[in-house]
């Protein structure tokens, strides 16, 4: 199948996992443990059902979305995933132009291989940057700096990864070899390297580039001078996870970056609120796509409780099981303002460079267009609980 | 297994899904995106029982129903389904005429490759009209016109096609290919939907002696003197769907048509209460067997929820799922006042013409028979909720 054959995401998935090692593609597909996480994020939205409504004047639909000040094209973004360089050279680069095309935000991940100043060359208008903190105070300070700088939309503080989760995939395939240098992966497990054999046509973009695990671009300026990708890697790693950051250090961080401020990972209504509290402009509700911890609920779960929390006063992201148009707007309904994905659009730069990218991000505009013209919903502002069924509708009408 | 073995539709499914080219049978089979609304229109009905009551005279039981002040012989009738001739050539003709000599309603489909004129011809008192509104008001005012002027027996307005929504089979298939025209269109399909298909020769055989698809019987006469096939096809594709159609062209298409006016494709209460306000005399509750929205509730989910909304202000009709006779019965305990199913009469048809689709409509008979037979209950006006079996009965008892 080619690129403009895909139909839906299913389609760049099943096609990104033919391309790549089985090494590669298990760190995106892979949640942590039993994996159940991704399960519950993708059943989260299929529990809910839409209720249309007909005789509608549907021949004119509206998907912009303005949050945090900017109006965007379509209610969804692209989620910071970080690696996306091993799996597509230059991937992150595809992410920000594809998004800037489109017009809607990318999230450039902390643990990303371009850097914060090459992708706001290419998006200046849609790029927003992702921050896992350090355990040194002056680092996080340079890239809260750079990233205000850069003039980016806003900065988006990651804070569920206060561990490196047992992702189990990864320590079976022996993950971290392939993110050392060239020759370190020569001392995989024989069936990995045999396996990934079978798929030339990244194995040698892997050796056109040099090998090995590509360079954290936005970390080289912190490691010693003439560090290499591996000890890049390596120093990046020592500095995280900030294991022992708390809501002081976020007060730092509002106090360091003018602009808009998001924080990403929120599940509890508690924390929603001490983050409106620090002056925080938005949160991104998030289990960071299942990979963090297996038994945490679907973020559509958590959805409702945290907008009855913080109301109006926080702008609302969601990200986490998001695969469909429809997910996005059932998760409007339930009172999110905008929502990001991560693998969709990673399926699509491994699948196909730039127009796998940009593929994905048309399948779902696609997908919002027909279902807001099928449930009578020109506008977004009109969804609301009112679109969604209830099961004990007969009993309340 | 010859269709007149058949002991269930599921044979008749089996045996068309045998006789029909993969890309043909997949229209008739798809739903749309991911297909959960399939699975969930059969399963709404699963989530059922019934609850005999014995020592009942049961030795004579009376399966006729009325409708719009009509008696007909089972409380089931034919659903809307399109195109029909493609699959059958003058399949049209022979769900009227088994409809006419079953004693049912047949609605023809506004999409059919017959016209209304001549269905009305074989089964005078047995055809209703489904509309699809154009998007030039003068076209959807002449067919009311036609469908005043041939005497069917009630005018049904599909509202649950504001967009052609994203049936993923037919993407992939190429469908519109097949369905927009000539046999030299067909030839640019995909080798491998062209390799599945001659090993179906009947079919092929059939489709390339009558030069390609067949017209469309209804839209024929406005596309003007001396219109081809593809110019039918094509003017029926421009004109709809209407997506700017709203409640005021409800409004009008009451005042044009004296006679009984059913809504289909109601799943919303609001909406069901809506258009008995305008004063329509029936709706059909209906996901349009789950090939519209793939997030919508089950029509015989909602049931419950529009039968309270509207009382008995209009007449309520259902479909969507319905596959065994007692799946109609337990619509019937739940307040529908009428059931219809598409797919199995198609199957009929595909599997042995006029025959197969009698036998599919005694297939139902005989199933609501025995069933009702079963549960003590000899006269449908005596069915209700107590019939159905609630998990909560001991604390309600």
């Amino acid at each position: 199948m080619r690129i403009d054959q895909a139909v839906n995401i299913e389609d760049l998935h099943r096609m990104a996992k033919r391309r790549l090692p089985k090494i590669a593609f298990d760190f995106i597909e892979g949640g942590i443990e039993d994996e159940r996480g991704l399960e519950t994020n993708t059943s989260a939205f299929h529990k809910h059902k839409l209720l249309p409504r007909y005789l509608v004047d549907v021949s004119k639909r509206d998907q912009t979305k303005t949050i945090l000040g900017q109006t965007f094209a379509s209610p969804f973004g692209i989620a910071p995933t970080g690696g996306a360089g091993l799996f597509r050279h230059h991937a992150d680069l595809m992410l920000a132009e594809a998004a800037r095309d489109a017009n809607i935000p990318y999230i450039m991940s902390g643990a990303s291989n371009d850097t914060i100043e090459a992708a706001a060359k290419i998006a200046p208008k849609n790029h927003w940057y992702q921050l896992y903190a350090a355990r040194d105070h002056t680092v996080n300070a340079d890239l809260i700096k750079r990233t205000a700088d850069a003039e980016l939309g806003a900065l988006v503080l990651t804070v569920d990864t206060p561990v490196s989760s047992k992702r189990e995939r990864n320590i079976r395939n022996g993950f971290a070899n392939i993110r050392g240098g060239l020759f370190q992966a020569l001392s995989l497990k024989p069936s990995i390297l045999a396996e990934a054999l079978t798929h030339p046509g990244w194995i040698v973009e892997y050796f056109k580039r040099g090998g090995g695990t590509p360079m954290l671009g936005n970390w080289q300026p912190y490691a010693p001078p003439g560090s290499n990708a591996e000890e890049v890697y390596k120093h990046s790693s020592s500095l995280r996870p900030f294991n022992a950051q708390t809501w002081r250090d976020l007060e730092t961080y509002r106090k360091l970056f003018p602009r808009a401020l998001v924080v990403k990972g929120i599940m509890s209504p508690a924390d929603a609120l001490r983050a409106r509290d620090v002056g925080c402009d938005g949160i991104l509700v998030s289990n960071h796509g299942g990979r963090q911890l297996d038994q945490a609920p679907g973020s559509l779960d958590v959805l409702p409780a945290i907008k009855a929390a913080v109301g109006d006063k926080l702008t609302l992201l969601l990200d986490s099981g998001v695969r469909r148009g429809a997910d996005i707007l059932i998760a409007l309904c339930l009172g999110a303002d905008f929502c990001f994905m991560g693998r969709p659009t990673l399926y699509g730069a491994a699948a196909g460079g730039l127009p796998g990218v940009k593929k994905a991000i048309d399948i779902l505009i696609n997908e919002i267009d027909l279902v807001m013209g099928q449930i009578g919903c020109p506008s977004l502002d009109q969804l609301g609980p009112d679109f969604l069924w209830r099961d004990d509708w007969a009993r309340n009408v | 297994m010859n269709f007149d073995q058949a002991v269930n539709i599921e044979d008749l499914h089996r045996i068309a899904r045998r006789k029909l080219p993969k890309i043909i049978f997949d229209y008739i089979e798809g739903g749309v995106e991911d297909e959960r609304g399939l699975a969930r229109n059969e399963a709404a009905f699963h989530k059922h029982r019934l609850l005999p009551r014995y020592l009942v005279d049961v030795s004579k039981r009376d399966q006729s129903a009325t409708v719009f002040g009509r008696t007909y012989s089972s409380p089931f009738g034919i659903s809307p389904t399109g195109g029909v001739g493609l699959y059958r050539r003058e399949g049209e003709v022979m769900l009227a005429e088994a409809a006419a000599a079953a004693n049912i309603p047949y609605i023809m489909s506004g999409g059919s490759n017959a016209s209304m004129e001549e269905a009305v011809r074989v089964a005078p008192n047995n055809v209703w009209f489904q509309l699809y509104a154009a998007k030039d008001s003068n076209i959807t005012d002449a067919l009311i016109g036609r469908a005043q002027d041939c005497g069917v027996g009630a005018l049904v307005l599909t509202v649950d096609v504001p967009v052609h929504p994203k049936r993923e089979r037919n993407y992939r298939n190429g469908f519109s290919r097949i369905r927009g025209g000539g046999v030299m269109e067909s030839l640019k399909l995909k080798p491998s939907i062209l390799l599945e298909a001659v090993t179906h020769p009947a079919w092929v055989i059939e489709y390339m002696r009558l030069g390609g698809a067949p017209t469309l019987g209804n839209w024929a006469p406005h596309a003007g003197d001396g219109a081809s096939t593809s110019d039918v096809i094509a003017l029926g594709r421009g004109q709809t769907p209407a997506a700017a159609q709203t409640w005021r062209d409800l409004e009008r298409y009451r005042r044009l048509f004296p006679r009984p006016l059913v809504v289909k494709g109601i799943l919303n209460p609001a909406d069901a209460v809506r258009a008995a306000e305008i004063g329509v005399d029936g709706i059909i509750v209906s996901n349009h067997g789950g090939r519209q929205l793939d997030q919508a509730p089950a029509s015989l989910e909602a049931l419950p929820a529009i039968k309270a909304a509207v009382g008995d202000k209009v007449t309520v009709m259902l479909d969507s799922g319905v596959r065994r006779g007692a799946d109609i019965l337990i619509a019937f305990c739940l307040g529908a006042q009428f059931v219809f199913f598409g797919r199995p009469t198609l199957y009929g048809a595909v599997a042995g013409g006029l025959l197969g689709v009698k036998k599919a409509l005694d297939i139902f008979r005989g199933e609501i028979d025995l069933v009702m037979a079963q549960i003590g209950c000899p006269s449908l006006d005596q069915l209700g909720p107590d019939f159905l079996w609630r998990d909560d009965w001991t604390q309600n008892r």
